[in-house]
């Protein structure tokens, strides 16, 4: 019955938040029930095209999953322009473009203006808005005229997902990247320049002066070199441990985020210590650097906040998972338990 | 009539046959739970009465029912599974006594109506019929 429950887990992911489990809960019964009848009927279990075929009369799981919405929301003007069975994909992608619109919009126009106004968010909004209404009224159109929601394929479920592995795919990633910061953070020669032309590829040579930097760390950095390396050490750390055994435990869980609560703590002192660059005194025009300090400064502290943000998200969905996992027995309980 | 025409008039069809089914699915559940089902055996035992409904309508449609006080469900174990069984609710077996009624009585009229259509058809052809024999005759006579 793996089948069943991969059609189940791509209902999960269409259906809302608030009734989900027990839709499927229900869903499940009835899918299943039927499933008996049938194999009641036949006197043998079900080859995996019978199961297939009841699967398939259920209906797409995106479909399926649109039933269930309390309300059947659409957006008209006169006439139904984006249908219920997509309006709920539709208002998720809008937001999360108005949402990235609205944040990197801003960074852009402090790079080149030096300041930010209302009226110039406006603009890449309303085309964000007309963009991915029109992407959507057009996949509307498609839907009625071919019904491509009803057309898909139950052999092409994805697998069953497993909540607690951990991808060893981005775990080399996280390690990769922690280590080069590691390396950044010594000072190990040559490390920073490295990393830059990682990213930035021969326009590094720009960014690594021959003699003397226009910009120096300010003296708090100081007091968080040691803390932001050790927490860093460990995270890094935990990454390879992930690495070799890719399964979140409880344990791990706990340890994780621990680890993400230090480095929202030390994001937080960073956030209230001011400027984190100064300009070099030492340089001949430093007056001429001032400005590109103010925006550096700003560039940092909004990177800040993002991160602030990242990591609470990330200590949230750990805590989630660390609830649903049950306890491990300890050594000694699990004796006594098998005494 | 051209190809077009004809999908647009099926398409019509389907569209108007939707709208009419969608009241009377509703009548047809609330009048099949007055004995206790979960949705699989009700969607078996409404197709076996000649309506046929997708699984994907009824079981919303049940838990829409459900939240507007019109059923009553309970989660019990039945041959080694747990399942949702639906039955009406008090407030329920009134609505449904009122569509009912409401039922009967535009079945009445339509059927009434339908009455008089072919009662005035037939009488227009029986005019006509009496009318066809005098044309001939003035033909005749010219």
């Amino acid at each position: 019955m793996q089948l069943v429950e991969r059609y189940l887990q791509e209902v999960k992911r269409y259906l809302p938040a608030a009734q989900r489990e027990d839709i499927l809960k229900e869903l499940s019964a009835n899918i299943l029930a039927e499933m008996d009848d049938r194999e009641a009927a036949l006197g043998r279990p079900l080859t995996e095209d019978e199961q297939i075929a009841i699967l398939e009369q259920q209906g797409s799981p995106a479909l399926v999953a649109s039933r269930y919405r309390p309300e059947q929301r659409t957006f008209a003007f006169g006439r139904v322009i984006i249908g219920p069975a997509i309006f709920p994909l539709y208002i998720k992608i809008l937001t999360l473009n108005l949402l990235l619109t609205l944040l990197i919009a801003p960074f852009t126009h402090i790079l080149v203006e030096g300041k930010v106004a209302f009226s110039t968010l406006l603009l890449p909004a309303v085309l964000q808005f007309v963009i991915v209404t029109t992407l959507f009224a057009a996949i509307e159109v498609c839907q009625q005229k071919y019904h491509i929601l009803d057309r898909w394929n139950p052999r092409a479920l994805p697998p069953l997902r497993d909540p607690l592995k951990i991808s060893r795919a981005n775990t080399l990633f996280e390690m990769f990247f922690t280590l080069a910061f590691v390396l950044c953070w010594l000072r190990i020669p040559g490390a920073s320049y490295a990393v830059a032309y990682l990213f930035l590829g021969p326009v590094a040579s720009y960014f690594a002066p021959a003699n003397l930097s226009p910009l120096i760390y300010a003296p708090a950095w100081q007091i968080f070199y040691l803390p932001i390396l050790l927490v860093v050490l460990l995270n890094l750390a935990q990454h390879g441990l992930n690495f070799g055994f890719p399964r979140w435990t409880r344990n791990r869980l706990i340890v994780r985020v621990s680890l993400s609560f230090l480095g929202l703590l030390l994001t937080f002192f960073l956030f209230r210590a001011g400027d984190l660059l100064l300009v070099n005194p030492e340089i001949a025009d430093a007056t001429r650097y001032s400005s590109f300090a103010f925006v550096i400064n700003n560039i940092t502290h909004y990177s800040l906040l993002a991160g602030a943000a990242i990591a609470l998200w990330g200590i949230f969905w750990q805590i989630r998972r660390i609830l649903r996992i049950p306890a491990e027995p300890s050594p000694s309980r699990a004796a006594s338990l098998a005494c | 009539m051209t190809p077009s025409t004809t999908s647009a008039a099926t398409d019509l069809f389907d569209a108007l046959r939707l709208e009419l089914r969608r009241g009377c699915l509703v009548v047809a559940v609330l009048a099949q739970l007055k004995s206790e089902q979960y949705g699989y055996t009700l969607r078996k035992s409404l197709s076996d009465d000649g309506l046929v409904i997708d699984e994907s309508t009824l079981y919303p449609l049940l838990r829409r029912l459900e939240s507007q006080g019109l059923l009553a469900s309970e989660w019990r174990e039945e041959n080694k599974r747990n399942k949702r069984f639906y039955r009406l609710s008090a407030s329920g077996a009134h609505v449904l006594d009122q569509l009912l009624e409401e039922w009967r009585r535009i079945n009445t009229s339509i059927d009434r109506m339908i009455h008089h259509h072919t009662e005035n058809v037939r009488t227009a052809k029986n005019g006509q019929a009496q009318k066809v024999p005098q044309r001939d005759h003035v033909l005749k006579e010219f």
